[in-house]
């Protein structure tokens, strides 16, 4: 179920309805919003409930078979099943084909033909977010930093459906406490999971859709046919697509949860002001900067080794969250180019010795960071969007060769554009605000409001539903 | 130093509260969108699910126009120069020329009155130059989407082909009141008069169709008959038109039910093809079937390497998918033109 549909409004206004009605009786509550979120889940594919529930029982059963091992060794050996056969399902759903045929790439040149089938396996949806949570709870038991909680607390916080397809990710250590406690249907933070979810539907239907249908997937389609100022646009455009894409999705369900009386944490903040790559990665998809960094980085050594061992740990957490993002070698490349820039910037930071904190930049020498950051990140984002490396070289290429007209820049896209990159630069305090006032509204004026702004969205965008960019990874 | 000032923080509200803004907001957005809901509930396939959507909506949206609620929506289509309530799925069209011509170009076969009455075979094409390129047009449903750039620019790089392409999400031959797809090639006839059309139907049209106002089930015999009619009436019309038309068929799928459906699509348009002079049937089953001749995600690129030909949903095709299935077709159109396959440098956009 898409979240900016009709099927979706009314699913979600059901399931607000009856979860607070359901609020006093907890059991219940949680399994009306389990079975709701099956059927939010299952209204892609019924099969991939089989896996959801599937991963539920596993991930449960080692969190508790980690608690009740008596020795260090036995709880060690424990997790370590338990993130193989997280690792092993997340390799065969999504990675099977990926691993194949490029083992058969390599092989068969050298006149080696193993006998691997290439099967037909079909990628679940959102299958990477909800393994990445599972790991997050088996992983902070075996911390001890968690108690395995009870199967239906489990279960719910799997399931949850705002979170579940393309995050936040947000971790069981987060979630379990909230569920835990009942909600106070007296202080629903309302005003700012409306403006959430308008913003992030404003977000997703007019800007990421227009820009994918007028300018993005049209040049990367065909970058044959765009000359180079086309092809500059839709490199920004797609930069700015895929921020409201993406941002827009965790903001409805960042909204969404908070109307049914949860907080998650943020997801983006503001990326494209970032002064650095390490300050984009901590602003861009925040929640799984958080998870690389404390299940992945730290454990394999962080920064407490030597500078070669910090720079080795450090591409290494960029190029797997490269691969985490899709199959494909262009999300390796782009995770890799993300991870060569992170090691550049900390040794030219060592190299000077600069400690000097970023308010003590001028104005200018700021807006200049500013500048080369965004770019080298849309330069990743070419190979993040492109098909194939094939693709992406000539897509840069035509960027500094094909000079001509540009049709495809409009006026239209341009402003886009520079409203996706100066959302970026609106002072957090506005919204504050905004939300404080609307706060102050009754129901009924509260209610008109948004009918309009739901009149606007929906005449604005194009016609049809895109689905969301995340939903593939 | 004094402390900043505390952020405001909006005021807490309580559950109903909540619940009744989010039905009051659905209930004017509703009203304010319910010509656009009833257009999208009128494009579902028939059955139980349709019928229940227009029957909730249809009162909302006949209320909605008695209060002139509707005249907002009116408003904001007509200042983005949109035609009110007209609006269709999702659609893509791309196009660039390589050699724009002022005036109407010549037909691409001579036309008379007994091609019309009876399609005959076709004459000899003529040969297409810088100066006076091929007409190509690509147009047919979503498969268009990856498949209409990517022949697209296989035809432009021979320097004397225009190609365009069109496609519309969810749309096909069954369903003439979501998009009524003869009339959109009678139009597209007259502004681009295209000479060769290259076609692809068949994504969305395994579902029931209406024959005047009979219900018609999938896949019944009067259910052939009906589509068989209707393929049959696109290669008329454009056969009288004289224009050539290379029709593909739908590629191989991953699900076994649908693939059953396919077969019985390609079938009709194989046998109704070699019953159209004028129309070619391009098999592209086999193309995107494996050694076993089953669905296979994966198949060599033209380089040798195993490349990923389609999309999650085992029916759309990748670019990869997309470029093998255009050189098929283009191969096809090279043929019958004499043109260079894939020749010359790329055509920058005019």
């Amino acid at each position: 179920m898409l979240f900016p549909t009709i099927q979706y409004a009314l699913f979600f206004a059901v399931v607000l309805t009856v979860g607070w009605l359901l609020m006093p009786r907890p059991v219940r509550w949680k399994v009306f919003v389990l079975a709701a979120s099956y059927v939010f889940y299952g209204a892609w594919d019924w099969r991939f409930t089989g896996l959801l529930a599937a991963s539920t029982l596993l991930n449960q059963a080692g969190a508790e078979a980690i608690v009740r091992a008596r020795s260090a060794r036995g709880r060690r050996a424990t997790l370590a099943a338990t993130v193989a056969v997280n690792v092993a399902i997340l390799g065969w759903f999504k990675y099977y084909g990926f691993f194949v045929s490029s083992a058969l790439n390599v092989l068969r040149p050298l006149g080696l033909d193993p006998p691997l089938p290439l099967l037909d396996v079909v990628l679940p949806v959102g299958i990477s977010f909800f393994t990445f949570q599972a790991l997050s709870y088996v992983i902070d038991v075996y911390r001890g930093q968690l108690r395995p909680a009870k199967p239906l607390d489990f279960a719910v916080y799997l399931s949850f459906f705002p979170q579940l397809v393309a995050g936040p990710i947000v971790r069981a250590a987060e979630f379990l406490p909230q569920l835990r406690r009942p909600r106070d249907p007296r202080r629903v933070d309302g005003a700012r999971g409306f403006w959430l979810i308008t913003g992030g539907l404003f977000k997703k239907v007019v800007v990421a859709n227009v820009l994918a249908t007028q300018l993005v997937d049209p040049v990367f389609a065909g970058p044959a046919q765009h000359s180079s100022l086309e092809i500059l646009t839709a490199i920004y455009g797609y930069a700015v697509q895929i921020y409201a894409d993406f941002s827009g999705y965790t903001d409805i369900a960042i909204g969404c949860a908070l109307l049914l009386g949860f907080r998650f944490p943020d997801n983006f903040d503001a990326p494209y002001a970032a002064l650095s790559l390490a300050d984009f990665w901590r602003r861009w998809h925040m929640t799984l900067s958080r998870w690389l960094r404390d299940y992945l980085y730290i454990p394999l050594g962080g920064s407490r080794g030597s500078e070669r061992a910090t720079y080795r740990n450090l591409l290494l957490t960029m190029l797997l969250g490269g691969l985490w993002h899709g199959a494909a070698w262009t999300f390796v490349l782009w995770g890799g180019l993300h991870g060569l820039g992170l090691v550049a910037e900390q040794r030219a930071q060592r190299r000077v010795g600069a400690h000097r904190p970023a308010h003590h930049d001028g104005a200018w020498r700021r807006a200049r960071q500013r500048l080369v950051t965004f770019h080298l990140v849309c330069l990743a984002w070419v190979f993040f969007r492109a098909e194939s490396m094939t693709a992406a070289g000539t897509l840069l290429r035509r960027l500094v060769t094909a000079w001509g007209p540009a049709p495809a820049v409009t006026p239209t896209v341009v402003a886009l554009i520079a409203l996706g990159i100066g959302l970026q630069y609106v002072p957090r305090d506005l919204g504050a605000r905004l939300q404080v006032a609307f706060s102050r509204l009754q129901p009924a004026p509260m209610g008109l409001a948004l009918g309009l702004v739901l009149l606007a969205l929906d005449a604005l965008g194009p016609a049809g539903v895109a689905p969301f960019i995340y939903f593939q990874f | 130093m004094a402390a900043p000032p505390p952020r405001p923080t909006p005021r807490p509200m309580a559950a109903g509260h909540a619940i009744l803004v989010v039905v009051i907001a659905l209930l004017v957005g509703t009203l304010l969108n319910a010509r656009d809901i009833q257009a999208t509930a009128r494009r579902q396939p028939f059955g139980w699910q349709r019928n229940v959507a227009m029957a909730a909506i249809t009162p909302v949206q006949a209320l909605s126009a008695a209060l002139g609620l509707d005249r907002p929506r009116t408003a904001i289509d007509l200042a983005l120069g949109r035609d009110p309530g007209a609006r269709t799925g999702a659609a893509g069209a791309a196009g660039t020329t390589t050699a724009a011509a002022a005036t109407p170009p010549p037909p691409a076969f001579p036309q008379s009155a007994e091609d019309e009455a009876s399609p005959a075979s076709p004459p000899a094409p003529r040969t297409p130059t810088r100066a006076e390129p091929l007409r190509l047009f690509v147009g047919g449903d979503s498969m268009v989407g990856q498949f209409g750039p990517a022949l697209s620019n296989l035809a432009r790089r021979t320097g004397v082909i225009d190609a365009e392409f069109e496609y519309e999400f969810s749309s096909g031959l069954t369903r003439p009141d979501f998009v009524d797809w003869p009339a959109r090639l009678r139009e597209v006839g007259r502004s681009q008069d295209p000479e060769v059309l290259v076609l692809i139907f068949g994504g969305n049209d395994a579902q029931d169709l209406k024959s005047g106002d009979r219900l018609v089930p999938l896949g019944t015999p009067q259910w052939r008959a009906e589509y068989r009619q209707r393929v049959a009436q696109v290669m008329d019309q454009l056969g009288a038109d004289g224009r050539r038309v290379f029709w593909v068929g739908m590629p191989i799928v991953r699900s076994a039910t649908f693939e059953e459906r396919v077969r019985m699509l390609n079938e009709i348009y194989r046998t109704e093809a070699a019953a159209h002079p004028s129309v070619t049937y391009v098999d592209s089953w086999d193309l995107f079937a494996g050694p076993d001749g089953r669905y296979a995600e994966y198949l060599p690129d033209e380089t040798g390497a195993l490349t990923d030909m389609r999309l999650n949903d085992g029916i759309h095709l990748t670019t990869a998918g997309a470029q093998r299935l255009a050189a098929q077709v283009m191969a096809l159109v090279a043929a019958e033109w004499a043109l260079p396959e894939g020749g010359s440098e790329p055509v920058r956009p005019g």
